[in-house]
């Protein structure tokens, strides 16, 4: 769920969605280069990192996890 | 990890527009300055996901008084008419820079200023700009036109990137921009606010920052619930300030988004209309249209009460749209600041033009206007410290949400006036140093959660908040028995948890204020609401289902005394401002005048 996938194959290493996540879910393997999910938990789903992905690498699923408890 | 000391004469706290605006002005007003934000600056903020700006001028037509009455009417004569009328009559000159920052508004085909201009209720939107013309219209308008709500005009934003022009005039005008710094915890000396410190989220460096001034640009309090575009506002420099004596205002009152139940992730007040021709959409567990039942109520209040009855949940009936027939126009519709989604729909299973899909009422924690208590120079009463746009509490806008886009025109022009006042006091008052022992006691606020071994994860705390309190029966149907219930838990969170959080990492460590600020702000809004003993526009108290004009005519204060308890108080509502009492209750609260069964 939340943002599920940074495809290694497509991405080019251009940190832009490391800087587009309002939620430090996403950080940046020096290593290899490369952008991580690491902390899927707080993600919002607000949709930053795919919308901004210069080589749509990114896919965003709409639902929170942890779910966010409904007013009702 | 390594120790930051930064110097400075304006610290902004908060990368939003506010913060953007005030660190404009304060730095051509002559100050240094620094910005500081815990994300991005540029990616993040309301701002960002907002997509309205409200726009007031005499010289289009708009009737000064006529818009005051309606202010007045709908925020129910708690309206702080001094801060009102500033957002009226600056609302226009800051959304001229905002222009000449190169913020991208829809331009109108006739109107050389503003891309679009969209009054309430009017429909006439060209269909070129990504919105269907009237006859086929797929989407209906909140704040619908009404008898009671005539006058109002909003200036679209574009698509996302608007906030990166913004980042870019900050580091155009010459002021520093530090993203991913989070600060936590403000410091006094002599009663001035003096220096703020906090961390780097992804180092983990610990970070101290001296200011002459200190301005506190955090947005709302929130409680990383389904709101969308406000998860990130834990409410931050509301606390840091009420920590240091800081009063704040207007806490009681709470704000609403209507939240698709199958797809938490998509917030729609588009299609859904408060009051007017389309509530035959909405109806509730039985099938019925209950929107016509009681006529004056926004459905803020409305929907919960619904439910309340035991009739929930709240369907919104499909609108049998031709998907084909509209593809162009949801295509635009997927490109505004609120986000894309007509995809996240699609890809939760959802078709809201064919399916019923159930919403709900997101509790979106603090109000429009409300927190750090501030004058017109938007100084709080900390010498040296200043709030603006949602961490300020200004109250303009009463116990609901005057104007569809003041919030982001309110951004602006308290920014405005923050950055003035704030270089003028940074260049006026020497610089006061902080101790190597205050700093160092600082230091363990800040880092504190990092260095335990063993405690409670900000995971589990988050969880436990948003369950005391995001549920409609906390917070929207209120009643003195729940909200002491929940202060229990609150005040349980705050003696057994927050005192022993323990952070994995630097994230965590985000975390961990985050929740340590939700803790503290949570008891805030829940005792505030318990303080006042009536209802008035989306403030209902099941309780007490009446507004009392004798006793309520008042504003709520809290601060944090010597002591470090909670102190409430109240403040009169000028003579002057609150309406024509000698009205019957029908006339004087036309909009909303009952809740239903009382």
């Amino acid at each position: 769920m939340v943002v599920k996938k940074i495809d290694n194959d497509k991405c080019n290493g251009c940190k832009i969605c490391v800087d587009a996540c309002p939620m430090d879910v996403i950080r940046f393997n020096e290593e290899s280069n490369k952008a991580v999910i690491k902390y899927a938990k707080d993600c919002i789903c607000c949709y930053n990192c795919e919308e901004d992905c210069p080589v749509g690498a990114v896919y965003v699923d709409p639902m929170r996890d942890p779910r966010v408890p409904a007013a009702w | 990890m390594a120790e930051k000391r930064l110097k400075t004469d304006v610290l902004v706290i908060g990368g939003g527009l506010a913060g953007c605006f005030t660190a404009v002005t304060a730095r051509e007003a002559g100050a240094e300055v620094i910005l500081v934000e815990k994300n991005y600056c540029g990616k993040t903020g309301n701002s960002h996901f907002a997509r309205d700006y409200m726009l007031f001028k005499e010289e289009w037509g708009d009737n000064f008084e006529e818009w005051m009455s309606q202010f007045d009417m709908i925020g129910e004569h708690i309206v702080d008419k001094k801060w009102a009328e500033i957002i009226l009559r600056e609302s226009y000159p800051r959304f001229r820079d905002l222009v000449n920052w190169g913020i991208p508004f829809y331009l109108k085909e006739d109107s050389p200023n503003v891309k679009r201009e969209v009054h309430y209720g009017l429909v006439d939107i060209p269909d070129k700009i990504g919105f269907p013309a009237p006859e086929e219209e797929p989407f209906r308008y909140a704040f619908r036109q009404t008898k009671y709500r005539k006058h109002g005009r909003t200036c679209k934003y574009g698509e996302r990137h608007k906030m990166m022009i913004a980042r870019r005039r900050v580091l155009k005008s010459g002021a520093t921009i530090i993203d991913r710094v989070m600060l936590t915890d403000l410091i006094k000396k002599d009663g001035r606010v003096i220096g703020a410190a906090g961390f780097h989220t992804v180092t983990g460096d610990f970070y101290f920052i001296e200011a002459n001034a200190i301005v506190i640009a955090t947005g709302s309090l929130s409680f990383r619930g389904p709101a969308f575009g406000t998860q990130f506002n834990a409410g931050d420099g509301m606390i840091m300030g009420y920590r240091i004596g800081a009063e704040l205002t207007g806490m009681e009152f709470g704000n609403g988004m209507y939240v698709v139940r199958d797809c938490e992730s998509v917030v729609i007040n588009g299609p859904v209309s408060e009051i007017g021709k389309t509530r035959d959409e909405i109806v509730n567990g039985l099938g019925e249209d209950f929107l016509g039942t009681i006529p004056h109520i926004p459905v803020n209040i409305l929907w919960p009460i619904e439910v309340h009855k035991g009739n929930g949940p709240i369907y919104h009936e499909a609108y049998n749209i031709d998907r084909e027939k509209f593809k162009g126009a949801l295509d635009k519709y997927n490109k505004t600041a609120e986000g894309p989604w007509i995809t996240m729909l699609d890809r939760a299973g959802l078709d809201i033009f064919k399916d019923r899909f159930q919403q709900y009422v997101g509790v979106r924690a603090s109000s429009k206007g409300s927190g750090l208590r501030v004058n017109t120079s938007c100084e709080t009463n900390i010498p040296g410290l200043y709030a603006v746009g949602d961490a300020s509490g200004t109250n303009y806008s009463g116990p609901t949400y005057v104007a569809l886009g003041s919030g982001m025109a309110g951004a602006c022009i308290t920014g405005y006036r923050a950055g003035i006042n704030a270089a003028k006091f940074a260049r006026e008052s020497n610089q006061l140093e902080a101790s190597p022992e205050e700093i160092a006691s600082l230091k363990k606020t800040v880092m504190n959660p990092l260095e335990r071994k063993s405690g409670f994860q900000p995971d589990h705390v988050l969880m436990r908040v948003q369950q005391s309190i995001l549920p409609y029966e906390v917070r929207i149907v209120m009643h003195g028995k729940r909200l002491e219930a929940a202060i229990t838990m609150f005040e349980f969170f705050r003696d057994h948890f927050v005192p022993k959080l323990q952070a994995s990492d630097s994230h965590e460590l985000r975390n961990a204020h985050e929740v340590r600020s939700m803790v503290t702000g949570g008891e805030i809004m829940l005792r505030t609401a318990l303080f006042r003993t009536e209802s008035r526009g989306w403030f209902f108290r099941e309780d007490y289902p009446r507004r009392d004009d004798k006793n309520w005519l008042k504003w709520v204060m809290v601060k944090q005394d010597e002591q470090g308890k909670m102190k409430l108080w109240t403040e009169d509502v000028p003579k002057e401002w609150q309406g024509d009492l000698s009205l019957p209750y029908e006339e004087r609260y036309p909009l909303q005048y009952g809740y239903g069964e009382e």
